[in-house]
């Protein structure tokens, strides 16, 4: 071994006494010293900005409700402090807001901040004060100026309005660089900082060291093997009592000492700054140096080969770099070209079963309806959604439910940039499909601020969940248009949606999750952690019977049947609880710690599907105990009757008899030459393909512990409904080690045959 | 008869030439040869004979078409075999980036050697081809012929029992040349086996026990120095006094060289004796004619003129 031990040894010392590596090592530590004054500061929230409210025309209407109202309310006191625009806009009605109007809206929030007179405790008599709240309001107002005393009063506006003001965080946090730029405020809190932090850094270290530090390694490594195999050289060497293959292996791991060196400086530099300033001493980033190392590997095992073959540097490096970009160039047919703009956009992502037909929805937000006689499915409506056409859907819809008795579908478009991460203005739209023939789409009325679920019950009431609670949809209510430039604006109907409680618990924040069992038209809702079962009050309304609290605060989906309630967290995680008690009875975790992205319940209750991100589906029979993996590609899934309708990411549809799990229906769509081409041509060039630019998914995976991308990328909610990729993590692993493998074999093999 | 170190037989060696063409080249035509142990056994031959190839075989370096052979009793190419191999090969390259002390550490490596054992030898062996006060020196910065003697120390480093030097005094000032020479005879003394190749003749006469002649991939000649370098037909000197005219009658019956007289009665001539019985037939012949020998010698040609009889007698013209 001691032969083998010293040719790594001497790699290491070559590596150590070469000037490139110092010069590497400098500019690594000029990017360092520039980084390290990077930091953050965090100041009291005692301004609001255009994110601070959620909806922005629902609190108006709130405002003019309390306004006109007789009693003494702190929206009637806002009204009345506040500046003559917000006044004008309370009067006045506009519908839809502008820009600016907005703008007067905060601006006039803003002018009451610093206000000693705002509070009034009369005034203030049916508003549940915040425990932070009502420690500095017993400390006294009176003494208080400046930012304190707007800290006071924007966490009483809080506590007032807390639909439209409760998740406004109390802290703004801010970017600063010493001597170079004035603080930018960050638009993440406190909580977000550390994931926010190694996104970040992902995404910089994929590039910097992914990029730049290996390429600059491939240069200084390749004339290794070429000097090894030198005439008068290699003899010296091959003449002492060592083999050709272990020559070449240790001459291999020797070469990645280059990059193993400079590489831990550098991260190790990356992570002390990350930890001293930002607070973020994340492990990870140290089991970055493996992946990088691995990473280069790769090449390195085509620059040895190469190296062996001509034994020329030159030539050695033209092929690493040749094969570099023919790497890069089949990802990016792939992962860039074929699946976000011919793939992706036609993926299936709901399925609605109705009265015409097979409904689904892409990806893009398309409706499409599966033709028999063109075995294809048919674009028939197109959503109202943002963004370009071919990327994802850049909001989240939310169903469609299909209402039998009017034959109309219902779903609710959510505005882009909602949710804790992000506040918005958009409150979405509530829109309605009727089939006439075709199906017609029309915007119906305002949703319900925080609109997140839409729900069915037994009775084929529709039910909508908002931050404010439960609301029940009454058809269109009172039409508001209005004309501009000739045209007839619908403005939604104010009375559309009445709310049916509950009195507590409220209110909700997105990305809260909702599911209702249709046999006990029972909802379980989960609210940052908080897990609550929602029965009847007796009428169509609903109170809070049953609130646990879970162990954990993490974004879930929920399912319930009359007798478990359902709980897929984040994680991967899903808890069993009774229905009622919502104890917990048992936990699993079938598809590793892949997030879910929706469950769904059997009509009888009987069934309970998951479907995560990396399509894997999971089937639970809740009568046998018993889970199984029903498919690894599914894309949408929906129960009808005693079925179980599964879409894949081929755009096929399988139904599954329920009871014997046999497929008794298929929807297949005749393939075409894109599909063709990506199936037969595309995939298997990718899957034979060593993927070194994929291992930045096993990267981010350490790092953030995610293992799936949200299209939305910054703007993402939470929401685990939204389209997300599962982040492909072992399997370029496997690849790539089998092709650094394949080719440090094809070098040894060569090796041991060459006469010298 | 010595233990044999090498011991080859009947080996063939032949190269493709070219990629893509079927064209033979034969750089070994059934090479047998045996060194026996504690020799310095030369190796000599012109350019492209096969000397460097028959070196790369027995250390495993390039794969023999056929035939047998055994190195330190192991077959040849052998791992176990090179272990106790010592091997400087012609044009040798050193890492640029060692120094002298680091190179001694990084081949002591790859020998088997530990740090500490190589550290432990490492002085007196720098010392012994002169290059102690150099260690510290960068190997690149080394002259051609520090760079063999370095070459020469590292292949010394793990006391191998065979040394085998591919032109070791390539580049060596004649100073240093002499002290390579003695270096070879200390190590010989010290039960080392020394294979030489190298295109000096003279000092593989000053030097080598034995050698071989290599000449189209074919042993042509092998033997001790005395063996190559007597003359197939051995010329005997004799120095004679007594009368010209008898002597000139005694030797009638062989061939001889123009003589040379001094005055009525001393004479020197060469005859050409087949034989010892022909020489013993000289002397009788003398000795009956009442003629004194005053002195005999065998007349022996260089190496160099045995060599260049070889290579000229079996070149074809």
């Amino acid at each position: 071994m001691r032969p083998y031990l010293t040719v790594i040894y001497d790699s290491f010392h070559e590596a150590i006494v070469s000037r490139v590596l110092y010069i590497l090592l400098l500019a690594l530590t000029l990017v360092l010293i520039a980084l390290a004054p990077l930091s953050y500061d965090v100041k009291r929230m005692v301004k609001f900005n255009r994110m601070s409210i959620r909806d922005v025309p629902a609190f108006v209407q709130d405002l003019r409700e309390a306004a006109n109202a007789d009693e003494a309310s702190p929206g009637k006191r806002l009204v009345a402090m506040g500046n003559d625009p917000l006044k004008q806009l309370v009067q006045s009605d506009p519908g839809k807001f502008t820009a600016a109007q907005v703008n007067d809206v905060i601006d006039s929030l803003n002018a009451v901040l610093p206000k000693n007179d705002f509070y009034d405790e009369a005034t203030w008599k049916d508003v549940t004060l915040g425990q932070e709240t009502k420690v500095l309001l017993d400390k006294g107002t009176e003494g208080l100026s400046g930012d304190d005393l707007a800290y006071v009063n924007r966490l009483l506006l809080r506590d007032a309005f807390p639909v439209h003001l409760g998740n406004v965080p109390a802290e703004e946090l801010y970017l600063t660089y010493p001597l170079m730029w004035a603080p930018v405020p960050l638009p993440i809190t406190r909580e977000l900082l550390p994931i926010t932090v190694k996104y970040v850094l992902t995404g910089f270290i994929d590039v910097f060291v992914g990029m730049f530090a290996i390429f600059v390694a491939i240069l200084v490594t390749a004339p290794i093997m070429p000097r090894t195999f030198e005439p008068g050289a290699i003899d010296l060497l091959l003449s002492k009592p060592i083999s050709r293959s272990l020559l070449v292996i240790a001459k291999y791991i020797g070469g990645c000492a280059f990059v193993f060196l400079s590489v831990t400086y550098f991260l190790v530099g990356l992570w002390l700054i990350m930890g001293i300033q930002f607070d973020v001493w994340s492990p990870a980033l140290l089991y970055c140096i493996p992946v990088f190392l691995f990473q280069f590997a790769i090449y390195y095992s085509v620059s040895s080969l190469a190296g062996v073959l001509w034994r020329n540097s030159i030539v050695s490096i033209v092929i690493t770099v040749l094969f570099f970009y023919a790497c890069f160039g089949i990802g990016l047919v792939k992962t860039s070209i074929f699946e976000p703009f011919i793939i992706n956009p036609t993926k299936l992502v709901r399925l609605v079963d109705t009265d015409e037909g097979l409904v689904g929805v892409t990806q893009i937000g398309q409706f499409v309806q599966w033709n028999p006689n063109l075995r294809s499915w048919e674009v028939v409506l197109q959503s109202d959604r943002r963004g370009p056409e071919n990327i994802a859907m850049q909001s989240i819809m939310v169903g469609p439910i299909y209402h039998a008795p009017t034959k109309t579908m219902m779903y609710l478009q959510q505005g882009g940039g909602m949710g804790p991460r992000r506040m918005g203005l958009s409150g979405g739209k509530f829109m309605t499909a009727k089939w006439s023939g075709n199906w017609v789409a029309e915007t119906g009325a305002s949703p319900p601020t925080g609109g997140s679920w839409i729900l069915q019950d037994s009775d084929d009431n529709v039910l909508v969940v908002g931050s404010a609670g439960v609301f029940l949809y009454q058809g269109k209510g009172e039409e508001k248009k209005t004309k501009i430039l000739g045209f007839d604006i619908q403005l939604g109907g104010a009375k559309s949606f009445e709310r049916i409680g509950p009195d507590g618990g409220v209110p909700y924040f997105p990305p809260f999750a909702a599911a209702i069992d249709p046999a006990s038209n029972r909802l379980l809702i989960d609210n940052q952690g908080s897990l609550m079962i929602l029965n009847r009050d007796g009428g169509k309304g609903y109170k809070v019977t049953k609130q646990v609290s879970r162990e954990e605060e993490v974004d879930v989906v929920v399912g319930l049947t009359s007798e478990v309630a359902i709980v897929a967290d984040e994680n991967g995680r899903i808890e069993f609880r009774e229905a009622d008690t919502l104890e917990l009875q048992q936990t699993l975790r079938p598809a590793g710690d892949t997030p879910p992205s929706a469950i769904e319940t059997s009509s009888d209750g009987k069934h309970v599907a998951v479907l995560f991100h990396n399509g894997t589906l999971w089937l639970y029979d809740i009568e046998a105990g018993e889970g199984t993996t029903i498919d690894n590609d599914a894309s949408a899934i929906t129960f009808h009757e005693d079925q179980m309708l599964v879409a894949d990411n081929k755009n096929r549809v399988r139904a599954y008899d329920l009871a014997s799990r046999e497929i008794v229906e298929t929807f297949w769509p005749d393939s075409d030459w894109y599909r063709f081409t990506y199936d037969w041509i595309v995939q298997p060039i990718y899957y034979v393909f060593p993927k070194p630019g994929e291992l930045n998914n096993l990267l981010k995976y350490l790092v953030t512990e995610e293992s799936t991308t949200s299209f939305q990328g910054p703007q993402s909610t939470g929401d685990l409904r939204e389209v997300r990729q599962a982040d492909n993590i072992v399997m370029p692993v496997v690849h790539n080690f089998i092709f650094i493998c394949v080719m440090l074999g094809l070098t040894c093999i060569y090796v041991s045959r060459l006469d010298l | 008869m010595a233990e044999a170190i090498i011991d080859v037989q009947d080996l063939h060696k032949s190269y493709r030439e070219g990629l893509f063409t079927s064209k033979q080249v034969n750089a070994l035509r059934g090479v047998s040869l045996t060194v026996p142990r504690g020799t310095i056994f030369g190796l000599l031959g012109p350019n492209g004979a096969g000397k460097t190839t028959l070196i790369k075989i027995l250390l495993g370096l390039v794969k023999r078409s056929s035939g047998n052979g055994a190195l330190l009793g192991r077959p040849l190419g052998d791992r176990l075999g090179r272990k106790m191999v010592g091997y400087l090969p012609e044009h040798h390259r050193f890492p640029r980036h060692l120094t002298g002390n680091a190179a001694m550490i990084y081949y002591g490596g790859l020998s088997g050697l530990s740090r500490s054992e190589v550290l432990a030898k490492r002085p007196a062996l720098l010392e012994r081809v002169g290059l102690s006060k150099w260690g510290n020196t960068p190997v690149h910065k080394y002259s051609k012929g520090m760079q063999q003697r370095l070459g020469i120390a590292q292949s010394l480093l793990h006391n191998p029992e065979l040394v085998i030097l591919d032109e070791p005094t390539d580049g060596v000032d004649p100073v240093g040349r002499a002290d390579i020479r003695r270096l070879l005879k200390e190590l010989q003394q010290e039960g080392t086996t020394i294979f030489l190749n190298s295109h000096q003749l003279q000092e593989i006469e000053m030097v080598c026990d034995q050698a071989a002649i290599l000449l189209g991939g074919r042993v042509q000649k092998v033997g001790t120095i005395e063996e190559i370098t007597t003359h197939p037909n051995a010329r005997v000197e004799f120095v004679m006094r007594g009368s010209i005219d008898q002597m000139r009658y005694a030797l009638s019956a062989v061939e001889t060289e123009p003589w040379q007289t001094d005055g009525d009665h001393l004479a020197r001539v060469v005859v050409s004796a087949e034989d010892q019985a022909m020489l013993n037939q000289c002397i009788d012949q003398l000795r009956q004619h009442q003629i004194d020998i005053v002195e005999i010698r065998r007349l022996r040609t260089s190496l160099e003129e045995a060599f260049l009889n070889i290579v000229t007698s079996e070149t074809p013209q």
